[in-house]
């Protein structure tokens, strides 16, 4: 384990000392990422190669520009991720089978507690393609507006409102599709309790 | 009649001009699917909004605290690329294959601190012209001389055997050469742009002036 002299040398000449800004920046960091990516595991990975750049860049520091900063180098790795995942998947290199892991979609035990609506909205937002989520995440959870989120992600005006409305539209498509299907397997399991009594 | 389409989307958001949002409040007036869609989209993002807001845990905020403190002499230096890898813009996917970050500081096997830079790192300060002299600024001039483009100067850093010079200055002068060029706006380019985007900087727009110039001259010649 390292000691503490070295951070004490290093907080004297740099204006915001390194815990300073792992204090201040990387809660909003890991919110970003773990709506982006929808799991605490890629979560971490993502808000770990953020602040690797951000210590790379911390001579930079200027309090206001900061956060736009990180908002957009979080939001560019994991557009950047989620492509070369996209194309690995395409060329049938990697099953995804740690993602299942992962645990996206909610165990039915948690369906009625307050977590299980966050749960099902993760879940809808995991299935938009990430140039829809991206947008989305940063507009209704960032609260960024158009002209941010087209500098965020280097497209235009009318970009950002296109695929702001058509990834609300496909959110709202895949959460009336949870609610039927858990609606329907709720029916089936008090239909199976009735078989069983019959039994 | 036509409906809002996108436009909802802008309306709900608050980011329609004045005369769009008017026609657009006008329509909504009139038109009840549309206000039923308005309605639908404001709960959406009522409720996406209210996504309770996950923290990151004690432990992740101890492992991003050490990065600064990781590379010493002894210790893993978390920046170093996994051996054969070129850092994250080559390695495979986040959660694909190997446990990324789920073993603080140990996630890379055994890198050498201090061990050759990355293959393609011949020109490790290349990217960064404007930086480095913000880095000069801050960085302290007894580190000044380390920056330029000579390839041993994480050697020379090393060298020096001053603990801040290590962490400080090793990253900055191999670290730059494992990025993918692609994946980041340099903080100081983003800077002036943001600057430029929130308005807060005044910015040097030619044309304002340029059609104010003639219109005003064109009015003391009428």
């Amino acid at each position: 384990m390292p000691e503490s002299g070295p951070a004490v040398e290093f907080e004297a000449w740099e204006p915001p000392s390194w815990d300073e800004v792992v204090r201040t920046h990387s809660p909003r960091v890991y919110r970003l990422a773990y709506r982006l990516t929808g799991n605490k595991h890629d979560a971490e990975d993502l808000t770990q190669e953020v602040f690797i750049r951000v210590f790379r860049s911390l001579a930079n520091y200027t309090p206001g520009t900061f956060e736009g900063w990180l908002h957009r180098i979080t939001t560019n790795l994991f557009l950047d991720m989620a492509r070369r995942r996209a194309r690995i998947r395409f060329e049938g290199l990697a099953d995804n089978a740690d993602e299942r892991l992962e645990g996206r979609e909610p165990s039915p035990a948690q369906r009625y507690d307050d977590r299980h609506f966050d749960a099902d909205i993760q879940s809808a937002l995991d299935a938009l393609p990430a140039e829809f989520r991206a947008p989305v995440v940063l507009c209704d959870i960032e609260g960024l507006s158009y002209e941010e989120i087209a500098a965020t992600l280097d497209v235009k005006l009318g970009t950002v409102r296109s695929r702001i409305h058509r990834g609300r539209a496909q959110l709202r498509r895949a959460l009336e599709h949870r609610r039927s299907l858990a609606a329907d397997s709720e029916a089936r399991s008090g239909g199976n309790v009735i078989n069983g009594e019959a039994e | 009649m036509e409906h809002l389409g996108e436009r909802l989307s802008a309306l709900v958001d608050g980011e329609l001009g004045p005369a769009e949002h008017e026609s657009a409040l006008i329509h909504l007036a009139k038109c009840e699917p549309c206000r039923f869609e308005a309605d639908m989209m404001r709960r959406l993002k009522r409720r996406l909004n209210g996504l309770c807001e996950p923290e990151p845990d004690m432990d992740f905020m101890g492992r991003l605290t050490s990065l600064s403190r990781d590379p010493g002499p002894s210790g893993r230096d978390p920046f170093d690329p996994p051996p054969g890898g070129a850092g994250f813009g080559a390695g495979p996917p986040l959660g694909s294959s190997r446990p990324l970050g789920g073993l603080p500081g140990g996630g890379h096997p055994a890198t050498v601190p201090g061990a050759a830079p990355a293959p393609g790192g011949a020109s490790p300060v290349q990217p960064g012209r404007t930086e480095r002299s913000d880095r000069r600024r801050f960085g302290g001039d007894r580190l000044a001389h380390l920056f330029p483009d000579f390839p041993g100067g994480r050697y020379a850093v090393a060298g020096l055997a001053v603990a801040t010079a290590l962490i400080g200055s090793a990253f900055v002068a191999g670290g730059d050469s494992e990025e993918a060029p692609v994946v980041e706006p340099r903080l100081s380019d983003y800077a002036f742009e943001h600057a430029v985007t929130s308005r807060s900087m005044p910015v040097v727009d030619p044309s304002p002036a340029a059609s104010d110039v003639p219109h005003g001259s064109s009015e003391t010649t009428r």
